[in-house]
C-alpha cells in the first residue's frame, strides 16, 4: 500500500492531521511484539511483514525506502522500539494513525537538532509500561557492523554511577539499570566507540553494531578482557583484530604468534623458532588451549607459521600472569584460542592463496532454526622453495610439507545453554638430504557444555583430549640393515567442570575441578627392514594422573577497590609398571652409580601435590588511574627435553617422576594504568618478579633420546626472572598505535650437590631467553577513510650465547674451547616493517569489495642473527685466513616486499 | 553465499637468508696446556707434542711448550722419559706391549699432568671395501659462497668390519693420490711423435675426523656400510685441462682406538659439524682423559691416545659413461712421493 504524494509539504500537513489522532487511537500498534530476523533484507521486506503478518496498514513512498536495508534480530521487541531502532539509521521517521496505521516518511531537514537527538534515542520496552518497573535488564548483542560477527570483550559503560559490563564470547551482555534515560558507551579495541541514548522502560533486548576504525576486513581478534574475568585481572596482553591485520606480515602471512611478540613480555627467538617465550619462560611453560585442548607443538614449518588457522579463530586471550584459579598446569602463560561457532544466518566460504600455503574455511547453519552451526577449515603448504633459499646445505636440500584441519559443531539450545564439539588435526613432515624424514602431528578433540543452572549460576563441562606424535625415520646412509624409525608419543585426556555464580553485582564466585590423565611413550626404535641389525626397543610407557580443584572469589569492596582471591590445589601421581633406579647419594647421578632399584607393578610410584594461591587487587586511584597487584603460584608436571637453544619439533615430552620434581613458579606483579596521560590512549606499566624451582638443565653432551635413565642426563636447577613492562596505546584519532618496552632479566643456576656437575660453579647465569631490552613500536596513520599507512619497529637485545673463547691445535685440526655457559650475547635483533593499505569500499551493499596492501618486511635489510656456529671454511681475507671461522646465520636478511590483494563477494 | 579469496603476490624474494663471518669481541683468556700424544702399536718412535692454546681471535701460531718433562708409564710400573727433539716436540722410543696399559705424565711450569691408563687396542682390519654410486651436494664456490649448490655424481666408498668382542672403535685417515696422463708431442727420428707424461698428485682426507663405532641401536658390534671417501666422476677439480685422469690410489689409514678416544673424537666431530643446524644445538665441550693433579681446577686440553694401526690401499677408477668401474685392492705398499711427473714411463707405484 503506497501513498502517492505530490509534494513534501503536503505530506507534512497530512501527517500533522494524522498525528493528532495518534494518542487517542494508537492501540493495536502498542500491542504488537515482534520476533523477527532480517539479514541484509530490503526495508520493504520489514514493512511488508508488518503489513501482512501483523495486520498494519503501512504507507510510504517507494523511493524513500528503496535504498535501505534491515540487518537486525528482533526479540520480543515492541513495535515502537523496533521502528525507532530500525529507522534511525535510514534518515526516516514514522507516525501511527488510527489504530492500525503506520506512515513512514523522511525526517525533516528543518529541525536537525531534534532529529539528531531522536536518531540517537533507542527505546527499550513498551511505552505503555512506563513507570511500572523499578529495575530493568538491558540484554543485547554487540556485533561487528561490517561482518555481523559477535564482538567478545566489548565494553559497555553507562553514564552515571553505574557499573559497566562486557560481552561474552558470543557478543552477548546484560546490564541491570533503573528505568529511564541512559547514555551507554560501547567500545571495543580497534573499533570506533559509539554512544547510544537509551530510554529504558522495561527489560528488553537490542543489538548494537560497532565499526572498525578503518573498516578493515575482519581478522582474528586478540582481546584483553572477557566477562568471566575479575576487574582486577592483570598481566593480560591484548591486541585487536585491526592491529593484527595492520602489522606487516611475513611474506603476506598474518600469524597470531608473530603478532603477539610485538607485545610486552612476549618474545620469540627468531623468525624460525617454535613457540614463544613469556617473561623469560621456556616454550614448554606455555599452555596453549585450542578450545580447551592443550597443544604440545604449536608450530608449522619449524616455526614459520603457528598451528592456528586464523580463518576459524574467534578470539585469543593470553595470560602472562594473573592466572585465574581455573587455570594451571604451566608456569609461564596460558593462551586460550576459541574457534568461531559458525555463522547463524548463512553459509560462508573463505580462503586464501598464499605463497607458502593455501587455506579454505567454511561456516554456517546446519538447520533451519539456525541453532546448529558449524565451522571447518584447513591449510596445506608448499614451502620447499623457501628452504632452497637458505644458504645451508642441509636446509637447502630439505623438503617440507604440512597440513592442518579443524572444525567445530555448536548446538545452541538458547542464549545460555549450548554444546560444542571441536576437532583439530595437523601433520608436518620434513626431510634433509634424503637420509632422514621427520614427521610430527597434533590431534585434538574437545566437547564443551555450557548451561545455566539458575538465574545467576552457570556451569561448564569441558572434556578434552590431545595427542602429539613424533617420528624420525633414519635411512642410515641408505643402509637398509641399519635403517630405523625413532618415535615418541604423548596423550593427554582431561575432564573438568566449572561453576560460575554471580549472587550479587559486586560478588562473583567460581569453583571447579579438573582431572588429567597423561600417557607418554618416551621412545621406540623400530627397524625399517625385516633383515636388520637394529634391535627393536621400546622404553616403558609413562603414566600419570593429575587433578586439581579450585575456588575463586571476586569482591568489589567499594566503587574503587576490588579484589579477587583464588586457591587451587593440584595433585599429581605417577603410576604404572616401572623399574626405578636408586643412586649412590655420595656420587653424582650416573648409570655407574646405581646402588639399587625398585620395581613398581601397576601402583603409585611418586606423588606430588600442593596449593596454588592466586590473588589480585585493583584500586581506582582517581584521575583515570588504576593500580593493580597480583600474586600467583603455579605447578607444572610435564616438561620438554631439549638439547637445542631454539625449541624444535623434535623435542620429547617428559612427565615428572620419582627423581624429577614438578616445576614450581611464584610470580608477584604490580601495575598501573592511566587513561588521562595520553589523549585518546592508555599508558600502563607492570613490574614482576618470578621465582622458579626444579628447572631442568642438561649435563654436557646429555643423551635425551632413548635414555632409560634420563635423570642421569639432568642437573637440578632453579632460576628467577624480573622485569618492567611499559606500554602506551592510542586508539583514537587519525594516528593510532602501540608502543611497548620491556626491561627484564632471566637467570638460571644449577644446584647439584656435586661441584663438578654445576655450570659456572653453581652461580647464576643468564638463561638463553634473557633479553634485557625489548622495544616494540607500531603506528598507523589513517590518511583517509580508505588509505592508511602502518609502520612498526622492534628492537630486542641479543640472546645469550656460548662462544668459542680459545682455539688449540690437535692432530692437525684447529679445535675450540667454549666459554662459560651463555657468557656472551648475539648482536641485537631489530627490524622495521611498513605497509600501505587501500581499504575496501565502505558501502555495505556493494557485492565486490577489494583492498590492496603493499608491505615491506625488514625494511632496511637487517641481517638479524638466528644462530652462530663454528665450522670449517676456506681461508680468506674475511676470516683472517683461518681454516675455521665463526658464522652468523640470518634467516631473513634482506627487505621482503609483498603486495596483497584481498577481495570478497 | 559469500566467498572470500585472498591473493598474495610476491614482487621480490631472492636469497633472503644469508650467512656471514662473525668476529665477536671476546674476553682475554689465559693460555692453557694442549697435549697431542699418540702411542701406536707397531711403531717404535712416538711423539708427544705440547703447545699452548690461544685466544680465539688471537693471531699467530700456537706457542710450543718447551722444557717440560714427559714420561710414558705402563701399568707394570715401567717409566720411560721422552726427549725433547725440538721446542714442544718430545719423542720416546718404546715398543708397545699389547697386554699392558699406558699413561702419560707431564711436569711443566710447576704443574703435574697425568692421563688415565689406556689399554692397547687390537690391530684393526677391514672385511669389505666397496663403492656405490652416489650424488653428493657441494658448494662449488667454497663453503663461504652460498650462492650455488651443485650435485656431483660419483662413488661413495664404504667399508664393513666384522663384529669383534675386543675391538669396536676405529678412526680413519686417508691419502688420495690421483694418477694422470699428459700427452705431448716430441720430435723423434725426424718426426713428431705423441708421447705421454705420467703424473700424480696427493690430497688429504675430506671432512673432519672419520670415526666408526657400533651402531647405537645395533644388535651386534659389526660396522656395516661405514662411509669413507667420495670419488667424483668428474676429476677436473683436481686436474688442469692438459691432464687426463688415470685413477686414484686410495691409501686408508685405519686406527683401532679405545672407547674413551672414540668419545673424545665424537665430541670434536660434534663441535666441527655444528654448522648451520636449523635448531642451533647447544655446544659440546670435548671431554679428554688428562687432568692437572696439582690443581684440579686447571684446564688442560688435548688427549692421550693409545692406538693400533693398519694400512689399506685400493685402486679406484670410475667411468661415468660405462657401467664398469675398477675397485681393486693394492698389495704393494710403495712409498709414493707427494706429487710428480715422469716422462715416457710410468713410476714404479703406478697402477693400471
Amino acid at each position: 500500500m503506497h501513498l502517492k504524494f505530490k509534494s513534501i509539504p503536503t505530506v507534512f500537513l497530512l501527517l500533522l492531521l494524522l498525528a493528532a489522532s495518534y494518542s487517542a487511537s494508537a492501540q493495536k500498534q502498542d500491542s504488537i511484539i515482534l520476533n523477527e530476523t532480517f539479514r541484509d533484507k530490503p526495508l520493504t521486506d520489514f514493512l511488508d511483514t508488518l503489513q501482512f503478518k501483523y495486520g498494519l496498514r503501512v504507507f510510504y513512498k517507494p523511493e524513500w525506502v528503496k535504498n535501505h536495508v534491515v540487518d537486525r534480530t528482533l526479540k520480543n521487541a515492541p513495535l515502537i522500539q523496533a521502528l525507532n531502532n530500525l529507522l534511525i539509521e535510514s534518515g526516516l521517521t514514522f507516525q501511527y494513525f488510527q489504530d492500525d496505521g503506520l506512515i513512514i516518511y523522511p525526517e525533516s531537514t528543518g529541525n536537525e537538532n531534534r532529529l539528531f537527538e531522536a536518531a540517537q534515542l533507542l527505546i527499550i520496552g513498551n511505552p505503555l509500561n512506563k513507570g511500572k518497573f523499578k529495575t530493568a535488564v538491558l540484554s543485547g548483542k554487540v556485533t561487528d557492523g561490517q561482518s555481523g560477527d559477535p564482538l567478545a570483550g566489548a565494553v559497555i559503560y553507562p553514564s552515571g554511577n553505574y557499573k559497566g559490563t562486557t560481552t561474552n564470547r558470543d557478543g552477548l551482555f546484560s546490564i541491570e539499570l533503573p528505568p529511564g534515560d541512559h547514555k551507554l558507551r560501547f567500545s571495543f579495541m580497534g573499533f570506533e566507540s559509539a554512544d547510544w541514548n537509551i530510554r529504558l522502560i522495561e527489560s528488553g533486548y537490542e543489538e548494537f553494531e560497532l565499526y572498525e576504525e578503518s573498516h578493515a576486513i575482519d581478522e582474528v581478534t586478540v582481546v584483553g578482557k572477557e566477562t568471566n574475568l575479575p576487574r582486577s585481572q592483570m598481566s593480560m596482553v591484548q591486541m585487536t583484530s585491526a592491529e593484527i591485520k595492520r602489522l606487516p606480515s611475513l611474506m603476506g602471512e598474518t600469524d597470531i604468534f608473530k603478532s603477539l611478540t610485538m607485545l610486552t613480555g612476549v618474545q620469540t627467538v627468531s623468525e624460525l623458532s617454535s613457540g614463544f617465550n613469556i617473561r623469560g619462560g621456556n616454550t614448554d611453560q606455555n599452555l596453549i588451549l585450542v578450545e580447551g585442548s592443550p597443544v604440545f607443538n604449536s608450530s608449522h614449518l619449524f616455526g614459520f607459521l603457528s598451528l592456528i588457522n586464523p580463518d576459524v579463530v574467534q578470539d585469543v586471550r593470553l595470560f602472562k600472569g594473573g592466572l585465574p584459579a581455573r587455570h594451571g598446569e604451566r608456569v609461564a602463560s596460558v593462551m586460550e584460542v576459541d574457534f568461531k561457532d559458525g555463522n547463524t544466518e548463512q553459509v560462508q566460504v573463505s580462503g586464501g592463496v598464499g605463497i607458502i600455503n593455501s587455506r579454505l574455511a567454511m561456516e554456517g547453519p546446519l538447520d533451519k532454526k539456525k541453532k546448529f552451526t558449524f565451522v571447518a577449515g584447513g591449510r596445506s603448504s608448499y614451502a620447499n622453495w623457501i628452504l632452497k633459499k637458505v644458504p645451508e646445505l642441509n636446509l637447502a636440500r630439505s623438503v617440507t610439507h604440512f597440513y592442518d584441519a579443524s572444525g567445530k559443531l555448536t548446538w545452541r539450545f538458547d542464549q545460555h545453554n549450548r554444546i560444542s564439539i571441536t576437532g583439530y588435526n595437523s601433520n608436518d613432515e620434513f626431510s634433509t638430504s634424503a637420509q632422514s624424514v621427520t614427521r610430527y602431528g597434533n590431534l585434538l578433540g574437545n566437547a564443551q557444555v555450557n548451561h545455566r543452572l539458575a538465574e545467576q549460576l552457570h556451569g561448564e563441562l569441558d572434556l578434552a583430549h590431545s595427542e602429539y606424535a613424533y617420528e624420525l625415520t633414519d635411512y642410515a646412509n641408505n643402509n637398509p640393515q641399519e635403517s630405523y624409525s625413532l618415535s615418541n608419543f604423548l596423550s593427554y585426556s582431561s575432564a573438568g567442570y566449572n561453576l560460575r555464580w554471580h549472587p550479587h553485582p559486586r560478588h562473583k564466585t567460581g569453583a571447579g575441578f579438573k582431572a588429567v590423565s597423561y600417557l607418554t611413550e618416551p621412545g621406540k626404535i623400530t627397524p625399517l627392514e625385516v633383515s636388520t641389525r637394529i634391535n627393536a626397543k621400546v622404553l616403558d610407557a609413562e603414566k600419570a594422573v593429575e587433578w586439581a580443584a579450585f575456588l575463586e572469589e571476586e569482591f568489589e569492596l567499594s566503587q574503587s577497590f576490588s579484589i579477587s582471591a583464588g586457591m587451587r590445589y593440584s595433585s599429581f601421581t605417577r603410576y604404572g609398571n616401572e623399574l626405578v633406579y636408586l643412586y649412590d647419594e655420595s656420587q653424582p647421578i650416573h648409570p655407574d652409580n646405581v646402588v639399587d632399584s625398585i620395581r613398581f607393578k601397576n601402583e603409585a610410584i611418586k606423588s606430588y601435590g600442593g596449593f596454588e594461591p592466586r590473588f589480585s587487587a585493583r584500586y581506582d586511584a582517581g584521575t583515570n588511574t588504576i593500580l593493580k597487584f597480583g600474586y600467583q603460584r603455579v605447578r607444572q608436571h610435564i616438561f620438554q627435553l631439549s638439547n637445542n637453544a631454539i625449541a624444535s619439533p623434535a623435542e620429547t615430552w617428559k612427565i615428572a617422576d620419582y627423581h624429577l620434581k614438578p616445576l614450581i613458579s611464584d610470580q608477584i606483579a604490580a601495575g598501573i594504568e592511566n587513561e588521562s596521560l595520553l589523549s585518546g590512549g592508555m599508558v600502563s606499566a607492570e613490574i614482576y618478579y618470578k621465582k622458579l624451582q626444579n628447572l631442568i638443565e642438561y649435563k654436557n653432551g646429555a643423551k635425551l633420546i632413548m635414555n632409560e635413565n634420563i635423570e642421569t642426563a639432568l642437573i637440578p636447577s632453579d632460576g628467577y626472572s624480573y622485569g618492567m613492562e611499559i606500554s602506551i596505546r592510542k586508539d583514537a584519532g587519525r594516528l593510532t598505535g602501540y608502543a611497548g618496552y620491556t626491561w627484564s632479566r632471566t637467570m638460571r643456576r644449577t644446584n647439584s650437590r656435586f661441584e663438578q656437575e654445576n655450570i659456572r660453579n653453581g652461580s647464576y647465569y643468564p638463561s638463553v631467553y634473557d633479553k634485557p631490552h625489548d622495544l616494540s613500536l607500531n603506528a598507523t596513520y589513517n590518511i583517509s577513510r580508505r588509505w592508511r599507512f602502518t609502520a612498526s619497529f622492534v628492537y630486542i637485545s641479543g640472546r645469550p650465547v656460548t662462544l668459542p673463547e680459545m682455539s688449540y691445535r690437535y692432530q692437525d685440526e684447529i679445535l675450540i674451547w667454549y666459554s662459560e655457559r651463555n657468557k656472551y650475547r648475539m648482536p641485537p635483533y631489530h627490524r622495521a616493517d611498513v605497509s600501505l593499505t587501500f581499504d575496501e569500499n565502505l558501502r555495505r551493499k556493494r557485492m565486490w569489495k577489494g583492498s590492496w596492501t603493499l608491505s615491506v618486511y625488514n625494511l632496511y635489510g637487517r641481517q638479524n642473527p638466528y644462530s652462530i656456529y663454528y665450522r670449517k671454511t676456506i681461508p680468506g681475507v674475511e676470516n683472517n685466513y683461518r681454516r675455521y671461522s665463526l658464522y652468523k646465520l640470518s634467516v631473513i636478511g634482506i627487505p621482503v616486499p609483498s603486495i596483497t590483494y584481498n577481495f570478497k563477494f | 553465499m559469500k566467498t572470500v579469496i585472498k591473493y598474495l603476490i610476491i614482487i621480490l624474494f631472492l636469497n633472503s637468508a644469508c650467512e656471514t663471518v662473525y668476529n665477536p669481541e671476546l674476553d682475554p683468556v689465559d693460555k692453557v696446556l694442549v697435549v697431542d700424544a699418540q702411542l701406536t702399536l707397531g711403531n717404535s718412535l712416538h711423539k708427544v707434542i705440547l703447545r699452548k692454546s690461544k685466544g680465539f681471535n688471537e693471531p699467530g701460531n700456537y706457542q710450543p711448550v718447551a722444557g717440560a718433562q714427559v714420561f710414558i708409564q705402563d701399568d707394570s710400573g715401567e717409566e720411560i722419559i721422552a726427549m725433547e727433539q725440538e721446542a714442544g716436540e718430545y719423542s720416546v722410543h718404546l715398543e708397545i706391549i699389547p697386554s699392558r696399559r699406558y699413561r702419560l705424565l707431564i711436569y711443566s711450569e710447576g704443574e703435574t699432568y697425568t692421563s688415565e691408563f689406556e689399554p692397547v687396542p687390537e690391530v684393526p682390519d677391514l672385511d669389505t671395501l666397496y663403492t656405490r654410486e652416489f650424488v653428493k651436494w657441494t658448494q662449488p664456490g667454497g663453503e663461504t659462497n652460498t650462492s650455488e649448490f651443485r650435485k656431483e655424481p660419483g662413488h661413495q666408498v664404504y667399508i664393513d668390519i666384522a663384529g669383534n668382542d675386543h675391538q669396536k672403535y676405529y678412526r680413519f685417515s686417508a691419502r688420495r693420490v690421483i694418477q694422470f696422463y699428459v700427452f705431448f708431442d716430441t720430435v723423434m727420428f725426424g718426426g713428431i711423435v705423441r708421447e705421454i707424461k705420467y703424473g700424480w698428485e696427493s690430497f688429504g682426507p675430506s671432512g673432519t675426523y672419520n670415526i666408526a663405532g657400533p651402531s647405537e641401536y645395533g644388535s651386534d658390534n659389526r660396522i656395516i656400510q661405514h662411509p669413507l671417501e667420495f670419488f667424483p666422476y668428474d676429476e677436473s677439480a683436481y686436474l688442469d685441462s692438459t691432464q687426463k685422469a688415470a685413477g686414484w690410489i686410495y691409501i686408508i689409514h685405519q686406527y683401532g682406538i679405545n672407547k674413551q678416544a672414540w668419545l673424545y673424537y665424537r665430541d670434536l666431530v660434534s663441535q666441527l659439524n655444528a654448522e648451520g643446524k636449523i635448531f642451533d644445538p647447544l655446544y659440546v665441550q670435548a671431554q679428554n682423559n688428562i687432568t692437572c693433579t696439582t690443581d684440579p681446577n686447571k684446564l688442560v686440553l688435548g688427549n692421550f691416545e693409545v692406538c693400533s694401526y693398519r694400512e689399506h690401499r685400493y685402486l679406484i677408477k670410475l667411468n661415468d659413461h660405462q657401467d664398469y668401474h675398477t675397485i681393486r685392492e693394492i698389495h704393494d705398499f710403495h712409498d709414493i712421493p707427494g706429487s710428480g711427473v715422469i716422462n715416457f714411463y710410468p713410476p714404479y707405484f703406478w697402477e693400471q
